[in-house]
């Protein structure tokens, strides 16, 4: 059992409130992703929860337990740092038994812990060497495999990929996964990257501006966005989003884009109320006799999938993401029709208005 | 130091809740103390005493004075004397510093054989004792009878100068000078090894040569650390006073008597605490103007 | 940029002769050391001569030269241990544990750098005087101390911020108490750093000459003062002169050289890097 509770937890310094009223439940075994911006205040809240931030006020308990006043190494939590933080002076095998030692563990029990991880991690090979004679791939193993040894509550991980390249964070997403099972261990995880998000965790917690936006599977976070924000920050390639005014005919509401076009939506609004609309692209499709209509400005071939942006008035791109046949030439005028179902709508606070499905 | 019950104390007042980890008053507390004590205690006595009446040698002159020392001292020719010496050594030094310092740190930035020898040659002289400088200028060099440049000149023809007799200040402005040369070139050099090489290279393909270069691009680059060279070297120079007492004491008569050396006489050779105090505050005042600016200059760097 | 074979020669020309120009009087004063005393004041003056160690004996049975020596390395060593213990804590704590006031704490060490000794050399004098240290090592130990700990403090700051903080906050999760921080991981890691800081507290203080002038007379006299005695007629004898110096010199130009990287960074307080 280990389970992270925040109440009401907020940060300021003096006067400047960086994080504020965080309310969120992590279960055991649980995999949770905090994503968000740079400077949301997504690693200002994990720094609070290892302890290396005070809090300024609400409650953190781990376990049940209270331990708002309890030091970072009492708190049975292992930290992999962004920079990895590696003691540079020791070799592999110092760097992950170092926490062993201070807790006074002996020798051979040391030595195996490390061994075991080192096991897990594949850098059985590497034990002997010092940091500086690593690749950032394996620096990266040896700070998780740091963690590990101390056979924690919980792990805590700050934006743990970001010094990687593109194709070594693939490879660590599926070696974090596989070790969240592995392990069955909690694991609390801070990204700017909303694919790293998607991919891991069991759940997201969307924080923008130093409060949750939104927690959630990170199903559930792709087809119901609950404010506008998260609808723009998660899915890649972005959601198409426009502005437009509520107006109604006939009984029944269109919305008129900013843009300049004008389509149905299938809920009441009053007139007049600015709204934004929201489609993923791959909701969108070409249909001669669909509402929207616009010029292929470019296309973009990725070999399995094809991005089309649409023209749909004053400049404003409309994504289009297909399969390997192109939609056209650029220049082309084209029409696009999308489902009611996958059509987002969100009012003037940037809060989803549900659609009530019609019987 | 850190405060860690077992249980954590739900009962804590709310206040001390955002209070750092760690307490750093035990560390900090040495430091702070013993130098609060060692400014505070000193400043305080010299201020008090520059308004007594305090003769070492004369039990009877005892009691306030009040501004009688300052008087005395400021309608005493002596140290209007004195404070011009101090200027005129300090401000000359400086100037002498701060030229062969840029020409130094320029000439050993360049790519020669044995760069890093001629570095070291350069800037021995910041590391002699200001006892041993003094020395050995005045008698293997500056002697008038068997001093090398006596010999250079009367080599070439001209008469032998009896430096410390004739020119008692600027000869010590030499010696100081010859000290304070390689502090200016290590920090210039320092500040020229941070000047961006892709910048004299756009400059050099706009056409800029030699001087052009020199003046357009590495003296304005240089220019802040010109500006901390000075400033620090004048809290130096302000205090300068072994060279002084081990090659002229002063003279002759008062002439290369500065501000400290006027101190060090009034105290230690006459006794006359009061006015020697009076004399230790205007000092500290002098220093103080120049302070100012350098600890603002200082810092400033720290907001990083 | 290619340079021609004669800007080459003119770039090395330069630069040598500026460096010789600089080294020659300690130079000069190295080569009298090794001349008679006749040898020394010659003139003109004698560049090819045998040389002797004659002054080196001479200097060390008639002026008691040890016992000034060892001054020296007491009140240079003790002063900049003592230094060394008193500042490290503050600095690791400012480095580490900022906090609103810690610039302000800083910018105040610094300041008390400049009081110009003259300014306070009556009352120190006095209390020297009172408190028995006049002529003593310890008295000596004690102002150089406190003459060095705003160096040394600083010095170490910055040396100390060029940890990457998350080193100790991963030592902090895995359990090192602040003291074991310090030892297992902070001392070596800035270990060249604190090195570079000491010798150059060794060095200001070895050199330091206004309080060891003023405030010994024979017992506890460093060389800096033991040399100054030498103004009088005793300067009259170059040759002797010349090795006494070199051998008050010779140590210090040795840590000047292993120190000379880090030297600009503890005299412009952290300005220039």
């Amino acid at each position: 059992m280990s389970s992270v509770t925040l109440n009401q937890i907020g940060k300021s310094y003096g006067a400047l409130e960086v994080v504020s009223g965080i309310n969120l439940e992590i279960a055991d075994k649980e995999f949770v992703v905090l994503v968000g911006p740079s400077g949301c205040g997504k690693t200002t809240l994990l720094r609070m929860i290892a302890g290396l931030e005070t809090i300024t006020v609400g409650d953190l308990l781990i376990d049940g337990e209270r331990v708002n006043r309890v030091r970072p190494d009492e708190r049975g939590l292992a930290m992999v740092f962004q920079s990895y933080a590696l003691y540079p002076h020791m070799t592999v095998a110092d760097n992950m038994s170092f926490a062993l030692r201070l807790a006074g563990v002996d020798k051979s029990e040391r030595d195996r812990k490390v061994n075991e991880a080192a096991k897990i991690l594949q850098l059985d090979h590497l034990l002997q060497r010092r940091p500086a004679q690593l690749s950032g791939g394996q620096r990266q193993r040896v700070a998780i495999g740091r963690a590990i040894v101390r056979d924690p509550k919980v792990f805590l991980f700050d934006e743990p990929l970001s010094n990687l390249d593109a194709a070594l964070r693939i490879q660590m997403r599926i070696e974090l996964a596989r070790l969240h099972k592995q392990l069955s261990a909690t694991m609390i995880y801070v990204t700017h990257d909303q694919v790293e998000a998607m991919t891991m965790a069991d759940r997201i917690v969307v924080v923008n501006k130093g409060g949750i936006e939104q927690v959630g599977t990170p199903m559930e976070i792709y087809q119901n966005p609950d404010t506008v924000f998260v609808a723009g920050f998660i899915g890649s390639p972005k959601m198409n989003l426009f502005e437009a005014t509520a107006t109604t005919v006939d009984g029944r509401t269109f919305a008129h884009l900013n843009s300049g076009q004008k389509i149905s939506v299938p809920m009441q609004l009053k007139p007049g109320t600015q709204i934004t609309l929201g489609v993923r692209p791959e909701a969108l499709t070409a249909d001669s006799s669909g509402p929207l209509a616009g010029e292929i400005t470019v296309i973009e071939h990725l070999g399995g999938e094809t991005l089309t942006y649409v023209d749909i008035g004053n400049g404003k791109l409309a994504t289009i993401k297909s399969g390997e046949a192109s939609l056209g030439q650029v220049g082309d005028t084209i029409r696009v029709s999308f489902a009611a179902d996958r059509l987002h709508v969100f009012g003037p606070d940037g809060r989803a208005i549900r659609i009530q499905p019609r019987h | 130091m850190l405060l860690s019950p077992k249980n954590p104390a739900l009962a804590r007042p709310v206040v001390a809740e955002d209070e750092p980890l760690i307490n750093t008053t035990p560390l900090m507390a040495p430091s702070v103390v013993l130098l609060f004590i060692w400014m505070i205690v000193p400043l305080a006595m010299t201020l008090w005493f520059s308004v007594q009446r305090y003769n070492l040698l004369d039990p009877t002159s005892v009691g306030f004075a009040w501004f009688d020392n300052y008087e005395f001292l400021l309608t005493d020719p002596a140290l209007l004397n004195a404070i011009k010496n101090t200027i005129a050594l300090v401000v000359g030094v400086l100037a002498a510093t701060v030229v062969f310092g840029v020409a130094c740190a320029v000439a050993l930035d360049a790519q020669f054989p044995g760069r890093g020898i001629a570095r070291l040659f350069c800037i021995i002289p910041f590391f002699v004792m200001p006892t041993v400088s003094a020395l050995v200028w005045k008698n293997l060099l500056m002697n008038p009878v068997n001093g090398l440049f006596s010999w250079v000149l009367k080599s070439v023809g001209l008469p032998a100068i009896d430096w410390f007799s004739n020119y008692p200040l600027s000869s010590i402005g030499i010696i100081v000078a010859w000290q304070w040369i390689p502090f200016a070139t290590l920090i210039l050099l320092t500040s020229l090894q941070s000047l961006d090489r892709e910048q004299i290279e756009a400059a050099r393909m706009d056409g800029a040569r030699g001087w052009t270069l020199f003046w357009n691009i590495t003296l304005p680059h240089l220019y802040r650390s010109i500006t901390i060279v000075v400033m620090i070297e004048t809290i130096f120079l302000l205090s300068v006073f072994a060279e002084i007492l081990v090659t002229t004491s002063g003279g002759p008569g008062e002439a290369s008597t500065t501000l400290p050396f006027l101190i060090y006489k009034t105290a230690l050779l006459d006794y006359d605490v009061g006015g020697a105090s009076a004399g230790g505050v205007i000092a500290i005042i002098l220093a103080n103007i120049v302070a100012f600016f350098l600890v603002r200059t200082i810092a400033h760097n720290l907001e990083r | 940029m290619e340079q021609s074979t004669g800007q080459k020669i003119a770039t090395a020309l330069v630069g040598w002769g500026l460096s010789l120009l600089m080294a020659f009087p300690i130079l000069w004063m190295a080569l009298a050391a090794f001349k008679t005393e006749s040898q020394a004041i010659a003139s003109p003056p004698i560049f090819f001569f045998a040389p002797t160690l004659e002054n080196f004996a001479a200097v060390f049975e008639r002026a008691n030269y040890p016992h000034f020596f060892l001054n020296s390395v007491v009140v240079a060593g003790g002063s900049t241990l003592l230094a060394l213990i008193i500042g490290l804590p503050a600095a690791y704590a400012m480095a580490f544990y900022p906090t609103k006031r810690t610039k302000d704490v800083l910018v105040w060490m610094l300041s008390t750098k400049m009081m110009p000794a003259v300014g306070v050399l009556v009352p120190i004098y006095l209390m020297f005087r009172s408190a028995g240290l006049i002529d003593t090592r310890s008295g000596l130990v004690f102002m150089y101390t406190l003459m060095n700990l705003p160096i040394v403090v600083w010095m170490l700051f910055t040396f100390f911020k060029d940890v990457p903080k998350e080193i100790l906050e991963a030592a902090l999760l895995d359990g090192a108490r602040p003291v074991q921080q310090f030892w297992m991981l902070l001392l070596p890691l800035t270990a060249p750093g604190i090195a570079s800081t000491g010798l150059l507290a060794v060095i200001l203080a070895w050199n330091e000459a206004f309080w060891s002038i003023n405030l010994s007379t024979s017992n506890a006299t460093p060389l800096t003062a033991f040399i100054a005695s030498f103004s009088s007629p005793e300067g009259l004898f170059w040759a002797k002169l010349s090795a006494a110096s070199l051998l008050a010199i010779g140590p210090i130009l040795a840590f000047g050289w292993m120190t000379q990287k880090q030297l600009v960074r503890g005299l412009t307080f952290g300005a220039v890097k």
